[in-house]
């Protein structure tokens, strides 16, 4: 698990992710304030893989999610906001694809 | 309406995009600097601004030799456009911008692409679980939110490897292991270059202090033949098999890799600018004069985007680009120019060195497990992709079609050059027939919200 290298401060914010609420601080990137909070995967891929953020540069697109419904954000590139409410992500198309 | 024009757009704020901006506004030159981060630095000098102020030790000098180069850029007067994203540059030198949600388009006589670089990718199996981060990944977080793992394993090569680790190991975080991929092969090919190197001390000082730290403080295991990352849904450790057969299994949620960084090339080739393959690093670079001048006139690529050189390079490259675009606005500074040649031979004199020390080893670059995902985006993996090529896949673009590899959001980013280098192995053609991926703009998905809020005519 992700922990604090120097001591955090600046204001709280919160946020939902899958329903459950979250706390970071004002100013935080979002893939990072998930991972402090303990949350590794952030949505599946094709064929129902886990994924989840792998460069933090905005390259890879493993860290996308849906924000306040909006899908396909990538978390590593955004700020939190009070009150985000953010869901794991699911490729559409695990549903039908089997292989290939 | 018109667009607005400047008369140098430069594409990223890290060291060689600040360093040529101080040229060109020093020389009076209306200058905007177009970055997708909230603060100039690049990857580098990333959140220099904030960590200035609480200055954690650990990140070690060579991050605060960022602080002045940024601090004069904060104050030169060029036109700053953060959170900003360059999608496309057309024939015409438009360049196509989206920023929090609204896409424009901007003009410019010059363009200097200073982009930087991405690392190489390195697919072993379970490369993709949850847990397991690129080393870069895993140092961003550190500088950016002052997050780190505890007990992790990294694993590959490269300066950027050993600084991470040494940061890490300065964060008083525990280090469970350090996997180093460098093959005797490697050293043999590299050390008739050392001599070259001894050009740069300070760097050679620099990498054998992080390494001599780095062995006190967590185990070093060498002479690895295969690594794999074991876990169901989230990483739980990596097995490692050593060259004499033996296999050492080592437990932990977090497992950092990396294999050196290579030209970020997904803007230059969707510019439609010439590239090559580049033998000694072993990856694409575009073809560039010595000043940074590109197969396009006016657009000049500085820093790593031209070829890795690192922070130092990078903003010398910068200033170079930047002074023989002012010198061909007819304000010519030969001894400037001749003195940043100079300096960016100097730094360079370490590349052949570590290009061949550092040059993954060929079973790395390539996947060695049936299962292994080479596209991430949509989960291909290496079965498919040998599937495809038994069934005549010829080409990358070719391939596309066959598996879907190289078909996802990050447009080849994390697959290109391995699914290259498979195409290689099995066609037995050079990396320069075998070709990359047919890149297209736009190098950053751009929503249709996003495409209609534009005013004005669309970028041809
Ligand atoms: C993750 C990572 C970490 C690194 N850490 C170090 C380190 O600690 N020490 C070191 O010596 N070297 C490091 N390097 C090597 C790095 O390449 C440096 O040598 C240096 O940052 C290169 O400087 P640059 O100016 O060429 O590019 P960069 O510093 O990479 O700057 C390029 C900038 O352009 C922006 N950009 C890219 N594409 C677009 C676009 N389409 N639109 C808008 N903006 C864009 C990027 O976000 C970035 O801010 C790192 C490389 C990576 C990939
Ligand atoms: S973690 Fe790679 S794009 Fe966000």
């Amino acid at each position: 698990m992700f922990k604090s290298t120097m001591p955090q401060n600046g204001e709280i914010v919160h946020l939902h992710f899958d329903g459950k609420a979250i706390t970071a601080f004002d100013g935080d990137n979002l893939a990072a304030a998930l991972l402090r909070a303990g949350k590794a995967q952030f949505r599946t891929a094709a064929k129902n893989d886990p994924r989840g953020p792998y460069c933090m540069m905005g390259v890879c697109f493993e860290c996308l999610v849906e924000i306040d419904g909006r899908p396909n954000q990538q978390a590593c590139q955004i700020t939190v906001r009070d009150g985000m409410m953010i869901q794991r992500q699911n490729a559409p198309d695990n549903a039908g694809k089997t292989s290939g | 309406m018109a667009n607005q024009h400047f008369q140098i757009a430069i594409i990223g704020a890290g060291p060689a995009g600040m360093a040529a901006a101080l040229t060109t506004t020093k020389a009076g030159l209306e200058t905007i600097v177009i970055d997708d981060q909230k603060d100039c630095g690049g990857q580098v000098y990333r959140n220099l601004q904030a960590n200035q102020k609480i200055s954690p030790a650990y990140l070690g000098q060579s991050y605060y030799d960022g602080v002045n180069l940024a601090r004069s850029f904060a104050g030169c007067g060029a036109i700053c456009r953060p959170n900003c994203t360059v999608w496309q540059i057309t024939d015409a030198h438009e360049i196509a911008l989206v920023s929090r949600g609204k896409a424009e388009l901007i003009t410019a006589d010059y363009i200097i692409i200073a982009t930087g670089a991405i690392e190489r990718p390195m697919p072993v199996k379970g490369w993709t679980l949850p847990g397991v981060m690129s080393v870069g990944g895993a140092q961003t977080l550190l500088k950016q939110a002052a997050i780190g793992a505890e007990d992790a394993v990294f694993v590959g090569s490269g300066p950027l490897l050993y600084l991470t680790a040494w940061q890490y190991i300065k964060a008083g975080l525990s280090v469970r292991a350090v996997i180093d991929i460098t093959g005797a092969k490697q050293w043999r090919s590299a050390i008739p270059f050392a001599p070259l190197a001894l050009f740069q001390p300070g760097m050679l000082a620099m990498g054998w202090k992080w390494i001599g730290d780095i062995r006190r403080n967590t185990e070093v295991i060498n002479h690895v033949s295969a690594v794999e990352i074991t876990g169901q849904s989230q990483a739980q450790g990596v097995s490692c098999t050593l060259l004499t057969g033996d296999k050492i299994e080592i437990g932990s949620n977090h497992i950092f890799l990396h294999q050196g960084v290579v030209p970020n090339v997904n803007l230059t080739m969707a510019t439609g600018l010439a590239h090559q393959w580049d033998h000694q690093a072993h990856c694409w670079r575009p073809v560039i004069d010595v000043t940074g001048k590109s197969s396009d006139e006016q657009i000049y690529i500085a820093g790593d985007g031209g070829g890795i050189g690192g922070a130092k390079a990078a903003a010398i490259a910068g200033r170079l680009a930047a002074s023989a675009i002012v010198a061909r606005c007819g304000k010519p500074r030969f001894l400037a120019q001749l003195y940043y040649k100079l300096r960016h031979l100097h730094y360079l004199s370490i590349r052949p060195f570590l290009d061949r020390l550092y040059l993954p080893p060929a079973h790395f670059r390539l996947a060695q497990a049936d299962e292994t995902i080479i596209c991430r985006c949509e989960a291909v993996s290496k079965a498919d992709v040998d599937a495809a090529l038994d069934s005549g896949a010829s080409g990358p673009n070719q391939l596309k079609a066959f598996c879907r590899a190289g078909m996802g959001r990050c447009q080849g980013r994390s697959c290109g050059l391995v699914v290259q280098e498979m195409i290689a192995s099995h066609t037995g053609q050079s990396m320069t027939e075998t070709g990359y991926y047919r890149l297209r703009p736009p190098v950053k998905p751009i929503t249709l919200a996003e495409l209609a809020s534009l005013e004005g005519p669309w970028p041809e």
